[in-house]
């Protein structure tokens, strides 16, 4: 309960793929979601992976990987 | 120091008495517990968020949600309308196809039961090298049935 009380404000590093499809598509969740891997595409290749410690954070590095404007 | 006088604890900033960092956790046993039953109103609203972004050769423009229940395809399809009735003609000409198959998806997601959070789809327009429509589900599940 203290734990529970306090929070708990560790952040684990996670592994998020980037998976690239031929017409375009760019996918991206973290390894963990199984169910944004059944919705991918069957011509999709894994493109990259990147660790962060949040969402916010793998989306900016996706961003910079792809050269995009955040 | 308000086990023996509730009423003065009552009064007494919750912040500074409650937290265990503080010290004082025994003292606040019974608030604390209370606490712990009610959720804060950020918490307990907007358990599903997300957007549907037009992105792209110096554009930016949005839908988002954020609500209490999962968004529905039919919802997610009617953000996507209105993003697309606010392009410009051009701006929509360059993101033609990537609107399409944002459509296509929702509909796919859909019909496989919706999409769990986090996620990120995106249609880059075919030739284009930014011009796209992002999708982002940031907390929860979207795209229902």
């Amino acid at each position: 309960m203290l734990n529970h009380f306090a929070g708990d404000k560790r952040r684990h590093q996670e592994t998020y793929e980037l998976w690239q499809s031929e017409d375009g598509e760019y996918d991206f969740f973290p390894q963990t979601n199984a169910k944004a891997r059944q919705l991918l595409p069957t011509n999709a290749r894994l493109l990259c992976m990147i660790n962060a410690l949040s969402w916010e954070e793998a989306q900016r590095k996706k961003y910079e990987f792809l050269g995009w404007e955040t | 120091m308000h086990r023996a006088e509730a009423g003065k604890c009552r009064a007494t900033p919750r912040r500074r008495l409650c937290f265990p960092e503080n010290g004082s956790y025994n003292q606040c046993m019974f608030q604390s517990l209370l606490k712990i039953r009610q959720p804060a109103a950020d918490e307990s609203h907007a358990l599903h968020r997300g957007r549907i972004q037009a992105q792209g050769a110096g554009y930016e423009d949005s839908e988002t949600w954020s609500q209490p229940n999962p968004l529905s395809s039919t919802d997610g399809i009617a953000m996507l309308d209105r993003l697309v009735a606010r392009m410009p003609q051009h701006v929509y000409q360059a993101r033609r196809t990537a609107v399409q198959k944002t459509r296509t998806w929702i509909l796919r997601v859909a019909q496989a039961g919706g999409a769990d959070a986090p996620i990120s789809k995106t249609f880059l327009e075919p030739g284009s090298r930014d011009e796209r429509i992002d999708i982002e589900i940031i907390a929860g599940s979207a795209f229902v049935p």
